[in-house]
């Protein structure tokens, strides 16, 4: 008996002398998480791979060379080995050529489930493996490896700093709803919440090959508060990839992407689907353009030329008619530059539609201003509104008379922009679907709508005979319409928040604060200094205004929202976590946010890759109370740091809690410790 | 103060048309680099032409070759999967059929100078007579022009042409990626399959598959 005590371990020496090849570059071992196999249970095992500096072995699908391990397990009958979890691959370009590789220390974990009949005293799994190393050069290795396991009732669960590593190294289940597509260039996947941070690229390492261009970084865009990662595929038919799943990763960050329907979009490659013929959307393209005119921001400026017109309509048919002309042309310009411009965004490969210019945030702000201005003009806060509504009336010359019909045209089309009218739906849906000459067309059209009441104005004397007589309420209603004005600024400002938050906010109300300040100084005509004064006072404004435009869309630097999910997600990473609890009406944590805008501050973030969490509590939001209560704290700020994991024992050391007014010395001794 | 007003509008309209423009130049900068890169050749599309001298001296021309079925074989012999093909014999016999079918056979060594598989034409034809090979030509493309081309990505990675010029088949020579000799007994040989049809004026069954092995060292 003791001699085979001691022969047995001998004669396992002499066999794993007998594989383990030194002069291979992948060391292979199998680790079990147990100490005993029970029979009836599972238990995990890892297939560890530690693989030579600078060589590398493979993921499961080796990407465009290169070829995965391969495993045959032997084990007693009735015991079932799942196929392996891969950990997320890294991506690697040899001189043009991708491969989806590891390096270092990679561990496989295959789960393997005990019968209930097992017989053997010991559990015996034998791997015969097959794996490709690569470096520069390439060479297939191949070895036996085995783990013996006692049979038992009892199993203390071992090797589980090893488990925890492997663990963390696997992608997680992306849980969220997301939907793929395919439009016959690329592939898509949209998922309801980004897990990711701004940064580094992103990639799809898909299971099957040709779904997406190896080694392809995401193009991202954000849609409907939508995250959409769009890869190019290869020419490989779809029909001939066996699985869409995949893992979509960020670094060492991944999250396994599982088999769900695909969408297949035709639409880039049928004509477009709808009914609609060309002389039916011309005809909506009118209706649309002409109803355009009831709009809120469009109505204001028809009145205002009408009003014109009740001057006008004593004089000649002719000149009436030259106005008429003269705005018609200033619209139909107007839309033929829209028309051009889409058109040669389209050529460009964005989509976009009607309105497209309102995503640009600047222009939202400006698009507010002029028509927060013409409202006051129409209010009759500044005195450019009489001259402008008394066109053609002989105090302006004719020439300028016209000039201006012109020049309010074009203004009708920019104060429309924000608007869509029904009918326009249809007909620029069709429009953006055709050639360009059609698009021009339809377009055109919509300006013809859009002119169209006031060319009727011009041309029919009846019409103009309609007109009450001019009077008093002439001014009334004119300020009335300045109402609708406002409203549709209310409006826009609502845009403008959803795009550049609160910054954009206090830009469009400052601006607007300069602009009444603006029209109430040119109402007055001040004499000796104060005349200067006005000046003085009227470029502060234009230069208060300039600056407004100035504002940040975009936060300086990375931040993810706080909940309790994200906040475990980033601490089960190895980066350093900063998580800020403020809200709007808290003055103190205002101040130290200024701190953080820092660029010093930041290059500090970026030094230990920082992730920074910031928990917002202008609205009483129960899960941060709860969080501010695991800290003894009932209101904020707080600032928490949690400090990077521990190389060596993979631990994280306690959180420090960081006092409510911070400097930024302070803040960067804790940042970067060494500092 | 009209003027003032007016020249603002102008102002601002003009930036509502430029500011797009200005994000709109971007995406042209991009599509324009796309166009720069050609692209990958397709099946069913005709194959890159190119020029090349192979290692007896020969020029070999893809143009002048229409009329004949040809198979595009990249190689380095030290690759383990070249290995398994030309110890086993299978490469070998593939080439001697496709003599049969009358296929011109052109084998391309795209390893750049210093890297593995890369050598002189006297040396090539010294390999090629240990391994018994015989291929209509041998090419040495140590630039990666031809390589490129073809977007070859593994050591072996095949290209099947008709007699018109146009791709056929494209990708590994087999449907067994394993390195072990005894894989090729058992393996479905898509080339053999591709010229045998070309030949036969069938169809090809599988145009396109990964090529596997080791990476091309350009």
């Amino acid at each position: 008996m003791n001699f085979l005590k001691i022969f047995i371990p001998l004669f396992y020496l002499m066999f794993s002398i007998a594989y383990a090849d030194t002069q291979n570059h992948v060391q292979i071992k199998l680790i079990p998480s147990v100490d005993t196999a029970i029979a009836g249970q599972s238990f995990d095992l890892i297939l560890e791979q530690k693989i030579d500096e600078h060589w590398h072995t493979y993921w499961k699908n080796p990407g465009e060379s290169g070829l995965p391990i391969q495993v045959k397990w032997n084990a007693p009958e009735g015991v079932e080995i799942s196929a392996f979890q891969w950990p997320v691959p890294k991506a690697l370009d040899v001189q043009g050529i991708m491969n989806f590789i590891y390096e270092d220390t990679v561990h496989l974990i295959a789960t393997v489930k005990i019968p209930e009949n097992l017989q053997d005293k010991t559990l015996s799994i034998t791997a015969h493996a097959d794996w490709l190393v690569c470096e520069e050069i390439c060479i297939p290795e191949t070895g036996v490896f085995s783990v013996d396991l006692p049979v038992g009732e009892h199993a203390q669960l071992v090797n589980q700093g090893i488990f925890k590593s492997a663990d963390r190294a696997l992608p997680s289940l992306y849980t969220g709803l997301l939907s793929l597509r395919e439009n016959g260039t690329h592939f898509e996947l949209e998922l309801e919440i980004n897990p990711f941070k701004a940064g580094d690229p992103i990639l799809f390492f898909s299971e099957d090959w040709g779904l997406v261009k190896a080694g392809s970084a995401a193009d991202i865009q954000t849609k409907n508060s939508k995250t959409i990662f769009s890869f190019p595929r290869t020419d490989r038919a779809l029909a001939d990839i066996s699985s869409f799943k995949g893992v979509l990763a960020q670094g060492n960050i991944g999250f396994q992407i599982n088999e769900i329907p695909l969408t297949v979009s035709e639409e880039k490659l049928s004509p477009p689907p709808v009914q609609t013929n060309l002389w039916s959307a011309v005809l909506f393209a009118i209706l649309g353009g002409l109803i355009l005119n009831l709009m809120p921001c469009v109505f204001p400026i028809l009145s205002m030329k009408a009003l014109s017109l009740v001057k006008i309509s004593d004089k000649s048919r002719g000149d009436s008619l030259k106005h008429g002309l003269s705005y018609t042309a200033g619209v139909l310009l107007s839309f033929a530059g829209l028309a051009g411009l889409i058109i040669a965004l389209k050529a460009g490969g964005a989509e976009i539609g009607w309105g497209f210019q309102l995503q640009n945030p600047l222009v939202v702000l400006i698009l507010t201003w002029v028509l927060f201005a013409i409202g006051l003009n129409l209010f009759g806060s500044f005195d450019v509104t009489t001259r402008w509504t008394h066109i053609g009336s002989g105090t302006v010359a004719k020439s300028t008379g016209l000039v201006q019909d012109f020049l309010t045209g074009i203004l009708a089309v920019i104060v429309a922009t924000p608007c869509t009218a029904p009918f326009m739906g249809v007909a620029l849906g069709y429009a953006l679907l055709q050639p360009p000459s059609v698009t021009f067309l339809i377009f055109l059209s919509l300006g013809f709508g859009l002119s169209l009441p006031f060319l009727l104005f011009s041309f029919l004397p009846v019409l103009q005979k309609i007109m009450p007589k001019p009077g008093a309420w002439m001014e009334i209603f004119k300020q009335f319409l300045a109402f609708p004005m406002w409203a549709t600024t209310i409006w826009l400002t609502w845009v403008l928040v959803q795009q550049a938050g609160t910054n954009g906010l206090i830009a469009v109300l400052s601006g607007a604060l300069l602009i009444s300040l603006s029209a109430w100084l040119l109402t007055h005509k001040p004499l000796g200094i104060w005349r200067w004064i006005k000046i003085l006072l009227l470029i502060l404004c234009v230069v208060g205004i300039f600056k407004a435009t100035q504002f940040q869309t975009t936060q300086a630097y990375e931040q993810i929202a706080y909940t309790p999910e994200t906040l475990k997600r980033e601490l089960s990473t190895d980066h350093p976590v900063f998580v800020n609890m403020t809200a709007a009406w808290c003055i103190t944590c205002k101040i130290n946010e200024v701190i953080f805008k820092r660029e010093d501050i930041q290059t500090a973030f970026n030094a230990q890759n920082t992730t920074y969490i910031v928990g917002d509590w202008t609205l009483l939001r129960p899960e941060i109370t709860a969080y501010l209560e695991s800290f003894d704290r009932t209101g904020v700020p707080l600032y928490i740091y949690y400090p990077a994991r521990n190389k060596e024992t993979g631990d994280r050391p306690d959180p420090q809690i960081l006092p409510q007014i911070l400097t930024p010395s302070m803040l960067k001794n804790i940042l970067v410790p060494n500092n | 103060m009209i003027r003032l007003f007016m020249i603002t509008m102008i102002a601002l309209f003009s930036f509502a048309v430029v500011a797009p423009a200005i994000a709109m130049e971007d995406s042209v900068k991009t599509e324009m680099i796309k166009d720069a890169t050609d692209e990958p050749p397709q099946i069913g599309a005709p194959a890159p032409h190119f020029v090349a001298t192979d290692t007896h001296g020969n020029e070999v021309s893809l143009e002048g070759l229409k009329g004949q079925n040809v198979v595009l074989e990249w190689t380095n012999h030290q690759c383990p999967f070249v290995i398994k093909h030309y110890e086993t014999g299978n490469m070998q016999s593939l080439q001697d059929k496709a003599k049969e079918l009358g296929v011109t056979w052109i084998s391309i060594v795209s390893s750049a100078d210093g890297k593995e598989g890369n050598t002189t034409p006297e040396e090539a034809n010294a390999i090629m007579g240990e391994q018994n090979t015989n291929p209509t030509h041998r090419i040495l493309d140590p630039e990666g022009t031809i390589g490129h081309l073809y977007r070859a990505k593994t050591t072996p990675h095949l290209f099947v042409i008709d007699a018109e010029g146009i791709l056929r088949y494209q990708g590994a020579i087999d449907d067994n990626p394993s390195p072990r000799q005894s894989a090729v007994e058992t393996a479905r040989n898509y080339v053999l399959e591709a010229m045998v049809a070309l030949t036969e004026g069938t169809e090809i069954e599988v145009t396109q598959t990964r090529s596997y092995g080791c990476s091309v060292k350009y």
